[in-house]
């Protein structure tokens, strides 16, 4: 046998190979991800909407319409359950999102050491201040971990670009603490409409596990501005009041 | 090279016909897998899917064989429809025999906040208890109704009942004894507020933990929606107790603390304990003693087959 004929006869066992594999991954993938053709498209889509500061916010999680669509799916599903079991790993689609909450926490970041650098934060609060900062640092560093090269480690522009002028524009300590709760309150937020995405459970644990501290730093600094329970705290999280990447965009403009 | 034709037509042949023959077999082999009638654990299941991101990856994996071959292990030899044991499944006796389902967590959710609802009631029929305190926990049980009504709403859309009363095995196993040892105590307001932190700190990281075991991203979303207002509650407790502080990292030296308001020394309660949600077992101090609280696990969910 010539080399020649031997490269035919493998590209010929590649082929039959990959012919019988494509219906088994696509039999495979529909099971694991639970999803048409269709609603795999969409989620491409939408990543393909990340960062481009095109549409409406795409973040909000209705969660009875989600529930009903995911007992569309053809897939078989235990009962009970509202889905087939996730991956733990994050899909693609979620490292872009973990990456762009990683700008997210750098601009947080930023907000804090910019209101500290106004010097009208006392000196008993700012300790405060500057212990959420390094909070948000290290969500940052975690983002990173999970997101990889999709983290891209830069602050957010747009974010900063809506309250840095707040921050400029505060005239006192009670101004800025005000910016900074906003600001938490907006993370919270911003994080559980990203649990409405995630695929994978990985990203969703890292993120179920800075909710409850960001939603901490809001009541403290609620707490400090004196506010009304009602402010200090609302009845749910509500994932409309996050921000999206559609909205805000890693890099501004 | 000194290769036969026919031999490697054979081979070839051979190795397409093993294919042939393996693909169906794999197929039923993650079919059974995938929709639980191989009846493996969600552990090795959970394995057996890691890196499903990427299907290439996923099929490429260096670590697939040996998560397969715990798969297989558990499926070998097992008739349709029986539940094959394996060393990888849990083998605690006294957990029922369920499957952890949405449906599971979703009723244990809303049967925890009807838990909590009934605490805050206990606790402010306590003359001990300030009036503002009494406010304070008024405002919050109001709010645990409502995330108990989501949860019942998430049940019925999961096709099941909601559970609408409080988690028995949760009453019996930690708010009782709580409240008698407070009882026992003269219910001692410090104890009482410690007791309320300690109730919403455990509900917000039970609905951390269960995140990564709902299926679906809305139901997680759903679960931290309400699991971040915990964590606000249990921040909010803190300026009633006297050993209060915002964070370990801004506490005085012990040296130059004051110690002045303090009746009794305590365990220091903090309103933002470290960076992320802790899962740690929460520790609530009522007078002299520490009462260590786990987050609720199988043995105390509220699965569907057990009714209303």
């Amino acid at each position: 046998v010539d080399t020649e004929r031997l490269h035919r006869l493998a590209e010929e066992a590649d082929a039959e190979h990959r012919a019988a594999m494509r219906t088994f991954e696509d039999d495979l993938a529909a099971r694991v991800f639970g999803a048409s053709p269709e609603v795999r498209a969409n989620r491409r889509r939408f990543v393909q909407r990340l960062g481009l500061g095109a549409g409406a916010a795409v973040l909000s999680v209705p969660l009875l319409a989600r529930l009903a669509a995911a007992q569309e799916t053809t897939t078989t599903l235990q009962e009970g359950n509202a889905g087939p079991t996730p991956p733990l790993a994050p899909t693609t689609e979620d490292k872009v999102l973990l990456g762009w909450s990683q700008s997210l926490e750098l601009a947080a970041v930023a907000a804090y050491e910019a209101a500290a650098a106004t010097g009208r934060i006392s000196a008993e609060v700012l300790p405060v201040a500057l212990l959420f900062r390094d909070h948000h640092r290290q969500h940052a560093q975690a983002h990173a971990a999970i997101a990889g090269k999709a983290a891209l480690g830069q602050a957010n522009q747009s974010v900063l670009e809506a309250f840095g002028p707040q921050i400029e524009a505060a005239n006192n300590q009670t101004e800025l603490l005000t910016v900074a709760f906003q600001l938490e309150s907006v993370a919270a937020a911003t994080y559980v409409a990203a649990l409405g995405e995630l695929v994978g459970t990985d990203g969703a644990a890292l993120v179920a596990s800075i909710i409850p501290t960001e939603s901490r730093h809001a009541a403290v600094l609620g707490e400090v501005l004196g506010l009304s329970l009602e402010e200090q705290s609302p009845v749910f999280v509500d994932a409309e009041e996050g921000v999206s990447p559609a909205q805000f965009p890693v890099i501004a403009g | 090279m000194d290769f036969s034709t026919d031999q490697l037509r054979r081979d070839r042949r051979d190795a397409a016909a093993a294919q042939a023959e393996a693909l169906p077999l794999l197929r039923r082999l993650f079919g059974r897998v995938l929709d639980g009638s191989a009846g493996v654990a969600d552990q090795p299941r959970a394995e057996l899917l890691s890196g499903g991101v990427s299907r290439r990856r996923f099929l490429a994996l260096g670590g697939f064989t040996v998560a397969t071959s715990a798969v297989v292990a558990a499926c070998g030899a097992t008739e349709e429809g029986q539940i094959p044991q394996s060393g990888l499944a849990s083998t605690t006796t006294t957990i029922p025999a369920y499957p952890v389902s949405d449906l599971a967590l979703v009723r244990t959710a809303s049967s925890l906040e009807y838990n909590v609802i009934d605490a805050y009631g206990a606790l402010s029929s306590l003359d001990t208890m300030s009036a503002e305190a009494r406010e304070l926990a008024a405002f919050f049980a109001e709010q645990h109704r409502e995330h108990a009504a989501v949860f019942e709403a998430a049940a019925e859309e999961l096709g099941g009942n909601p559970f609408t009363r409080a988690n028995p095995v949760v009453y019996d196993k930690v708010i009782a004894p709580a409240l008698q040892l407070l009882a026992n105590q003269g219910n001692p307001e410090q104890g009482i507020v410690r007791l309320a932190h300690g109730l919403e700190t455990l509900a917000g990281a039970t609905y951390q933990t269960v995140v990564p075991v709902l299926t679906a991203p809305a139901l997680r979303s759903a679960a931290m929606s309400v699991g971040g207002i915990e964590a606000r509650h249990s921040a909010m407790w803190v300026p009633f107790i006297t050993e209060g502080a915002i964070a370990p990292e801004l506490e005085a030296p012990a040296a130059e603390a004051d110690t002045t308001a303090v009746s009794q020394p305590g365990e220091p309660v903090y309103a933002v304990p470290g960076p992320y949600g802790s899962l740690a077992p929460a520790r609530v101090q009522v007078g002299t003693e520490v009462v260590t609280v786990d987050v609720p696990g199988p043995n105390s969910f509220m699965y569907p087959e057990l009714g209303e």
